[in-house]
């Protein structure tokens, strides 16, 4: 396995106003593997933010430092070549749209790449292929639903060919369609093209199809592995307000009851079967 | 104080190639007291018809009466209806702009007419009423957490003392704690204001925890309305159109085709465990028969 991301012990300072100075980063250490599924949760103000820009030179570490593909972010001379490696999407799809068709729009980063007429077309089209927007590519942006927003901003980051996704809380704003919609895509490109994925979320039967849940709270890592040893610590999640998936959270009241069911249970088949044993 | 929808159409950009119908024939009632999930997709006429609730948008076709006040007439008295229908968007932190977070949530009574005084008292009535102490009164409200931001916004609507409180997606974006505290504190304002919530959502487990009628909006129209558990049994059509049932509904109606004896409408954690423990504590005594 190669280190696609290395964050090395970082730390990250805001100045909060009247509270004085807090750590959104304090003292964090990370290593992503290529052709990583990584799902960071926490609660709000945790760091997750913070942390997801620091993976493509949005923000630089105060203390330590990111690695991404061996370029340290705070090399000037790196910054595009970084932005280019890691990409990201954002909550809200109207803020990241800049053009009036879909294929302008996805056409946006590679044009200022440089590229020659054909490769940015070759791109367009195989970026939308991806996220199998396809039959859009002359539509306009608002005729979209959120879900097919959120696909074409994330067409808009394959065209410039990065390694890793960085996704912040992609699908707070989506109805549940558009919510599996934007999942399944970001699954498949994982899974099929091997592009690192880091997905920061607040839904938890989001971060259960990662292979690896980090948790964090007040600019640390308090938990990290597997989602099923994860979410298994359903205590630990909730002291730092933090939810369990629903068919976990059956589970372990079952268990605390005096039942015998497994408590790394995590998805509704999982404890159907656990039941009808 | 019921509010009366009939037969309300509304469609944008009239009469130009953008056309849209937004709201297709809707009718329905809202009750005193009442706690309504409004459920559907995207573009299906939510936000359309909420607005429509406190003449943001008067009606085109059909009627809207609050308090006895037909809101297509002419010479409607809007101050008094928005008094009555308290209407809190999305991310409504983003509307937060005063100096102080209890400046901020007087800003809305001072408007209606009420003395300084008064309007800081209602203010901090407000604030309590949504969990936040007086220890944040005189900070900015810039420099509060994301969930606190959300409270304080909608202290803010609270404090003009509405009788109907319309809140589209107040959730999305704040993590399970603070999702939580404010579904909690919802239920409670309810409770203790005898007021009536309208909540709008995405999230089928928020309105499983809140809501006791669900009106489900498709393509502009009702396309069901009734009691929270009997609307979340339509799991199959409910995820035809796009949205979806709680996972605990899914798993009940799961373990139902499986032949275990569950109750089919369970629609909270709780209560799913209960029925569960049930049938395993069934089969334990089966076994030492």
């Amino acid at each position: 396995m190669t280190t696609i991301i290395s964050c090395q012990d970082i730390y990250h300072r805001y100045d909060a106003g009247g509270a004085g100075e807090v750590d959104a980063l304090d003292g964090v250490d990370l290593e992503i593997d290529e052709s990583e599924f990584v799902a960071i949760i926490g609660p709000n103000g945790s760091g997750k933010s913070t942390l997801a820009k620091h993976m493509n030179a949005l923000l630089l570490p105060h203390q330590g430092r990111v690695l991404v593909a061996g370029r340290d972010t705070k090399d000037p001379d790196l910054l595009w070549e970084i932005r280019r490696t890691a990409g990201m999407v954002f909550q809200n799809p109207d803020n990241q749209i800049v053009a009036t068709v879909v294929e302008e729009d996805v056409a946006f980063g590679p044009e200022n790449l440089g590229l020659c007429p054909e490769e940015i077309k070759r791109r367009v089209v195989e970026s939308l292929s991806a996220v199998e927007m396809t039959d859009y590519l002359k539509h306009a942006p608002h005729q979209l639903s959120g879900g097919q927003k959120q696909r074409v901003a994330i067409a808009g980051v394959l065209a410039m060919q990065p390694q890793v996704l960085v996704l912040d809380e992609p699908t707070a704003m989506l109805d549940p369609s558009g919510r599996r919609e934007v999942l399944e895509t970001v699954k498949r490109l994982n899974k099929q093209k091997g592009i690192t994925v880091v997905l920061i979320t607040h839904f938890m039967d989001e971060a259960v199809e990662a292979d690896r849940v980090i948790v964090m709270d007040a600019g640390k890592i308090v938990v990290a592995g597997p989602p099923r040893e994860v979410f298994s610590q359903v205590e630990v999640l909730r002291n730092v307000g933090l939810d369990v998936p629903q068919p976990t959270e059956v589970a372990h009241r079952l268990k605390a009851m005096g039942f015998d069911v497994p408590p790394d249970v995590l998805t509704v088949d999982e404890l159907v079967a656990a039941v009808c044993r | 104080m019921p509010v009366i929808v009939e037969s309300l159409s509304y469609v944008y950009n009239k009469n130009s190639p953008f056309e849209v119908k937004a709201l297709d024939d809707v009718s329905l009632e809202i009750g005193d007291n009442e706690a309504i999930g409004l459920i559907g997709p995207t573009g299906s006429g939510k936000s359309t018809l909420v607005q429509h609730l406190n003449g943001l948008i008067r009606p085109q076709t059909g009627r809207v009466i609050v308090d006895g006040t037909d809101l297509s007439q002419k010479k409607v008295d809007m101050k008094k209806v928005r008094r009555r229908v308290g209407l809190v968007f999305q991310y409504p932190e983003y509307q937060l702009f005063e100096e102080t977070v209890l400046q901020d949530v007087a800003f809305g009574p001072k408007n209606l007419g009420y003395s300084q005084e008064e309007a800081e008292q209602r203010a901090k009535d407000a604030l309590l009423a949504v969990g936040l102490s007086s220890s944040v009164h005189m900070r900015s409200p810039f420099d509060l957490s994301g969930g606190q931001m959300r409270r304080v916004a909608i202290a803010g609507v609270l404090a003009m003392g509405p009788a109907i409180l319309v809140l589209d997606e107040p959730t999305a974006g704040l993590d399970p704690r603070g999702r939580d505290d404010l579904l909690r504190h919802l239920s409670s304002l309810r409770a203790e204001k005898q007021m009536t919530v309208v909540l709008v959502s995405h999230s089928m487990e928020d309105v499983a925890k809140v809501a006791e009628r669900v009106l489900v909006m498709q393509r502009g129209r009702i396309a069901k309305d009734g009691p929270t558990r009997e609307v979340f049994q339509a799991s199959e059509e409910l995820e035809a159109m796009g949205l979806g049932v709680p996972a605990v509904t899914r798993l009940m109606k799961r373990l139902g085709e499986k032949g275990k004896p569950v109750s089919q409408n369970a629609i909270t954690v709780e209560e799913a465990a209960e029925q569960i423990a049930r049938v395993l504590r069934a089969g334990e005594g089966e076994q030492h028969v």
